[in-house]
């Protein structure tokens, strides 16, 4: 489980996040939602280590994160950030196979190269391998880092549950792409792994999260099932922008909309 | 495919670094055949081949050819090593110990020496003249490196613009401080200063190659011991840290060891540009970025061209000596302009 607890975060004397707090149980997929500057990636760089709070506590499987070794982390938790650089030609095969840096030590193991190649074949871009990665459109590109985050946490001797953390997965991703991404994060959820993402598409979030957490200028404001953590007036709020979710039996989810009011004439 | 090209790459290497020291110690204004010289070493371990060969060619070979050779294997190897890991945590393989400034400091650090230390240890000679010249450029390097890293990491990110335009202002700052010493050195100190900023392996003596040996060896072995580090580094510091690598640790043994490296090369032999941008970047071109690969064939490359750039320089006009940072820079710097005109077409400069 990773809990975060009472966590504000500060930059200058702007508040980020105030006393936030959450915690994603093994088998849940969590979706975070919420508009732009939100605090939406700063919580997930926090419960990564990669910030450190002033005021607050993280810790994952009830061990504080700082008391965590670097590479036991890496171990049973892998990041997809929103942006990754890469500006040496590795081949994707090689990229892929840095995702299972942290389980062997000098030489991959025949079972890291069996992780590389089902990672590749999931997520679509086995004919890619021998490629440059350099040479890729931004979509395969985003696939390759999916590749590698999955092949990282696909398996790990010492640790059962397994930790999963994105940053907007279906960055530059069609759509046909990004349901692969959140069909294959919601599997992997549901073999008892934690998955946290961000993610801008509530639609998406409806048919895929377990449960959301709500964010609005750094605090929390809905937490729980998908259903009942977002109604109109939430969402509109957060959004700063009127929303409603609709329920219809016409399809097996409901459907978030913005309500559009064209009541606004250009110049005047 | 990819094993293949590599093993063909190293046994092709390997033949070649052979073939360059052979050739390298055999010529010159005494000819010695490689059986000659077989027979020369063997005589040196205590056993005899049935080549003739004179005292002459006995003493040049052991005296003059072969401390040179070393010289520049050793150089080479490091200067290498070093420009691939270099390039490994600048993460841009425009990085180059020559442009981004760190062999001016180092140079820099051996014009003040000579000049400010004639005055303060006049009676140092030999090893010790050489140890103090090496401590004093790794310290230049090591500064230099420091500095430049520093400024060019913006938040985690090497921004390779100020890499490059830090580069530039080290070296125009070691260039003003070594036209200000070159200004004021009698002729002496004059010739010497010449020698330090063209580079030359015309001094190489035994001394200078087991002064140097630590240097060399300690980085070579090293460095490649860092690879997965320096792999996972190429996707930027948090994601190296988030794959369980100790980056911090890792960088500072990569500065260390680089500064060394540069450090002891500039203190026996100059400055000898480009080395460090052209030889990882062929090697990366024939057998990929794995630093696994790329470190240890940097080296073994770094070996063969330095070895053949040296025979070059001291055989082209015999019997005067071209300064062998002329022919690698003659070598180098349309390189650089090849691989500029190159990655305009991908943009992975930006």
């Amino acid at each position: 489980m990773i809990r975060l607890t009472d966590i504000s975060y500060h930059i200058g004397n702007r508040t980020i996040l105030d006393r936030v707090s959450f915690s994603a149980h093994p088998g849940t997929f969590l979706a975070i939602l919420g508009a732009n500057g939100a605090g939406k990636s700063t919580l997930l760089k926090i419960a990564r280590g990669e910030l450190h709070p002033p005021q607050g506590k993280v810790s994952i499987e009830g061990r504080p994160l700082r008391e965590w070794k670097q590479r036991d982390l890496a171990q049973c938790t892998a990041v997809l950030q929103q942006q990754t650089i890469l500006t040496l030609p590795f081949p994707v095969h090689e990229v892929v196979m840095m995702g299972r840096y942290p389980h062997f030590k000098n030489i991959p193991t025949p079972l890291d190269h069996t992780i590389v190649k089902s990672a590749l074949r999931k997520a679509g871009i086995e004919h890619l391998a021998e490629r440059n990665y350099l040479e890729l459109s931004g979509g395969e590109q985003q696939r390759v880092h999916l590749a590698r985050v999955f092949a990282q946490v696909w398996f790990a001797e010492k640790y059962q549950t397994r930790y999963l953390l994105m940053d907007e997965p279906g960055n530059n991703l069609d759509i046909s792409h990004q349901h692969n991404v959140l069909d294959m994060a919601k599997a992997f959820a549901a073999e008892g792994n934690c998955v946290v993402a961000i993610l801008h598409d509530l639609n998406l979030a409806l048919q895929y999260a377990d449960k959301i957490l709500l964010l609005h200028k750094g605090r929390v404001l809905a937490e729980g099932a998908p259903e009942t953590a977002l109604n109109d007036e939430n969402l509109s709020q957060a959004f700063d922008f009127p929303m409603t979710i609709h329920y219809s039996d016409a399809f097996e989810y409901p459907v978030i909309l913005p309500v559009v009011q064209r009541q606004q004439t250009f110049a005047t | 495919m990819r094993s293949l090209s590599l093993n063909i790459f190293t046994t092709v290497i390997a033949v070649l670094l052979l073939l360059a020291f052979l050739l390298s110690v055999g010529m010159g204004a005494v000819e010695i055949s490689p059986l000659q010289t077989l027979a020369i070493l063997a005589k040196k371990l205590g056993l005899t081949l049935a080549v003739d060969f004179d005292a002459q060619q006995e003493s040049v070979l052991w005296h003059i050819r072969l401390p040179r050779v070393l010289v520049a294997l050793l150089i080479g190897a490091s200067l290498g090593v070093a420009g691939a890991s270099m390039q490994g945590l600048f993460r841009n393989a425009l990085a180059d110990p020559g442009l981004i400034g760190v062999s001016s400091g180092a140079s820099l650090a051996a014009v003040c020496t000579i000049v400010g230390g004639s005055k303060l240890l006049p009676g140092l000679a030999g090893a010790a003249r050489l140890y103090t010249l090496s401590l004093t450029t790794f310290i230049g390097a090591l500064i230099t490196m420091l500095i430049v890293y520093r400024l060019a990491n913006i938040r985690g990110r090497i921004v390779i613009s100020t890499l490059l335009l830090v580069g530039i202002a080290v070296n125009a700052l070691a260039g003003a401080l070594t036209g200000f010493f070159t200004y004021n050195a009698n002729d002496a100190q004059l010739r010497s200063i010449v020698f330090w900023t063209l580079g030359s392996l015309g001094g190489a003596t035994w001394t200078n190659v087991t002064g140097f040996l630590p240097f060399t060896l300690l980085p070579v072995f090293i460095l490649p011991r860092l690879s997965k580090p320096l792999n996972a580094l190429a996707l930027g510091e948090n994601t190296a840290m988030q794959l369980g690598m100790n980056t911090e640790q890792a960088k500072r043994i990569i500065v260390v060891l680089t500064a060394l490296c540069v450090g002891a090369s500039v203190a026996v032999a100059g400055v000898i540009g480009f080395v460090g941008l052209v030889i990882p970047h062929i090697v990366r071109m024939i057998v990929g970025p794995d630093h696994r690969y790329l470190l240890p064939l940097s080296a073994l490359t770094g070996a063969v061209l330095l070895i053949s750039a040296d025979l070059l320089c001291r055989t082209a006009f015999a019997p005067s000596e071209v300064p062998i940072g002329i022919i690698t820079a003659l070598v180098g710097a349309p390189f650089f302009l090849y691989i500029l005109i190159k990655d305009r077409k991908t943009a992975k400069l930006a």
